[in-house]
């Protein structure tokens, strides 16, 4: 081939070249705008809420749904298109559940569903951004709210349903004061009575704190794992507010372990997949039965995978 | 010799001839690129499910929303209890209970009818009487389910029947056994 004719082939190859990655850029924007697109995702919401909030108007009792935008979760694809996670402004107006994107100043309509407003009820206009949330009817209020775990009176609903020999459970101390109580909570959450399973992968630890004269406190974790270890936390305060009628502490996790060893090599160390909570124990604790108290621990854990 | 080569070919490329063959040549490529572009929206549009079809869990939360709501069931005047499956005939017989219990926000979101029948000694079904909610957009609606009509413009429709205890007084002195039917239309969306 000559000169003249090299020239050729690659004006050809440069232009075949180009128009396949024109091809290739079309298509991954089509499916990044298709996968990207919370058209559905807002009308989903807005119908699910707005039937809920219509029953909610029949005005028999009182009723409190926690709900979870099921969305928000991060997946395969998310990663993969580098995909914005929606979020969304949620308003529940008199007569109409309305979603925005969010900021709301963002989105210049939001998607609306109507519901029928018993005349005896009084629509709280209020709006939340928040992945999980609380539309309740208390006496004659009607309200959308985030979900505030430290003051909720019921616990996280969405499911978290697992058969416990899948599942490995550990306990920790981070204080000798409390290397007792530890201790008989391992026993009963160790490896004799859960994730018997050869398959069965680290699940979550309960670390055991003292926390001397203070209030009994369970911390929930700061990380991805964050609604799982409030489901447990507040089902552990439950179940020791029931036993005991004393009611316990619930807080986010601050940092304050940060320079105890045992809990940093706990951190460093733990999959990505497991939550934990933090229980520190006060003077009245640490003098209760341990075996009592491990128990009240272990039914939370039951009642949590049911 | 060669440079007689390079003219033939260039000629070739260059002159209408050669124009054609050229344009032949890659007709079959771009129009493959641009089937292969087709099918991968068409398919792309066919497997991204993109459209929530509530109608019928719409029409459903109606009707319960009929049958325990206040609107037509007998409530306690004390404790303003509800009394499910019992239906104050006071508030049947005034036509405009549904219309002031259940008020949507958009009057085209759904539309109601509710009939009371009674079982004679004999076990035939006799019909009482109705009542309606939105009944405007109950004729509009209705009409165009009987016409067969289809599609987005149409509606859809489920009928459900409860047996009920028709009470005539708050004190449940004067009552009889009935079915009450609620049929409920949702426009297809």
């Amino acid at each position: 081939m000559n000169k003249r004719g090299s020239e050729d082939k690659l004006f050809f190859l440069i232009w075949e070249l180009m128009a396949f990655l024109m091809v290739l850029i079309i298509i991954l924007i089509t499916v990044r705008g298709v996968a990207n697109n919370s058209t559905y995702w807002k009308t989903y919401y807005a119908r699910d809420l707005g039937m809920m909030a219509d029953i909610e108007n029949i005005n028999q009792g009182d009723f409190v749904m926690n709900y979870a935008l099921k969305e928000s979760m991060d997946n395969f694809w998310t990663d993969v298109y580098l995909l914005d996670k929606n979020q969304f402004e949620i308003i529940l107006d008199p007569g109409a559940v309305k979603i925005y994107d969010y900021p709301k100043e963002d989105s210049k309509y939001p998607t609306t569903f109507p519901f029928a407003k018993h005349k005896n009820i009084d629509v709280i206009n209020e709006s939340t951004s928040s992945d999980f949330l609380v539309l309740s009817k208390i006496g004659s209020e009607l309200k959308i709210s985030d979900y505030v775990i430290e003051t909720a009176d019921v616990c996280p609903s969405f499911s978290t349903t697992k058969d416990t020999k899948l599942t490995k459970f550990f306990s920790i101390y981070i204080d000798n004061a409390v290397r007792v109580q530890s201790e008989s909570l391992k026993a009963l959450i160790g490896p004799s009575r859960y994730g018997m399973d050869p398959n069965a992968v680290n699940e979550s630890t309960i670390i055991i704190g003292y926390a001397g004269k203070e209030n009994f406190t369970i911390y929930y974790s700061d990380d991805s794992n964050t609604l799982q270890s409030q489901k447990l936390s507040c089902m552990i305060k439950m179940n020791y507010l029931d036993a005991y009628n004393y009611t316990a502490e619930l807080k986010k996790y601050d940092g304050s372990m940060a320079s105890n060893q045992a809990f940093s090599a706990y951190i460093a160390n733990k999959g990505p997949q497991e939550y934990w909570v933090i229980l520190m124990l006060s003077d009245n604790e640490t003098k209760a039965n341990q075996n009592e108290f491990a128990g009240l621990v272990e039914q939370a854990i039951i009642d949590y995978y049911r | 010799m060669k440079r007689t080569h390079i003219k033939r070919t260039q000629m070739k490329r260059f002159n209408k001839k050669g124009q054609i063959e050229y344009l032949l040549q890659n007709a079959f490529r771009i129009g493959f690129t641009i089937i292969a572009l087709l099918a991968f929206f068409i398919m792309i549009n066919f497997y991204i499910n993109n459209k929530i079809d509530t109608r019928y869990v719409q029409a459903e939360v109606l009707a319960n929303r009929i049958i325990q709501s206040d609107a037509l069931m007998l409530q306690d005047p004390g404790t303003f209890r509800i009394y499910t499956g019992i239906v104050d005939m006071e508030k049947f017989n005034d036509k405009t209970s549904l219309d002031t219990s259940i008020k949507y926000e958009f009057n085209r979101h759904a539309t109601a009818k509710v009939k009371i029948s009674k079982k004679d000694v004999y076990g035939n079904i006799q019909y009482f009487d109705d009542i309606y909610l939105n009944k405007n957009n109950w004729d509009n609606l209705k009409t165009l389910i009987n016409s067969g009509a289809t599609g987005k413009g149409s509606a859809s429709m489920i009928i459900k029947d409860f047996p009920v205890t028709c009470a005539y007084d708050k004190e449940l002195n004067v009552f009889d056994y009935c079915i009450m039917t609620v049929e409920v239309i949702v426009p297809n969306s």
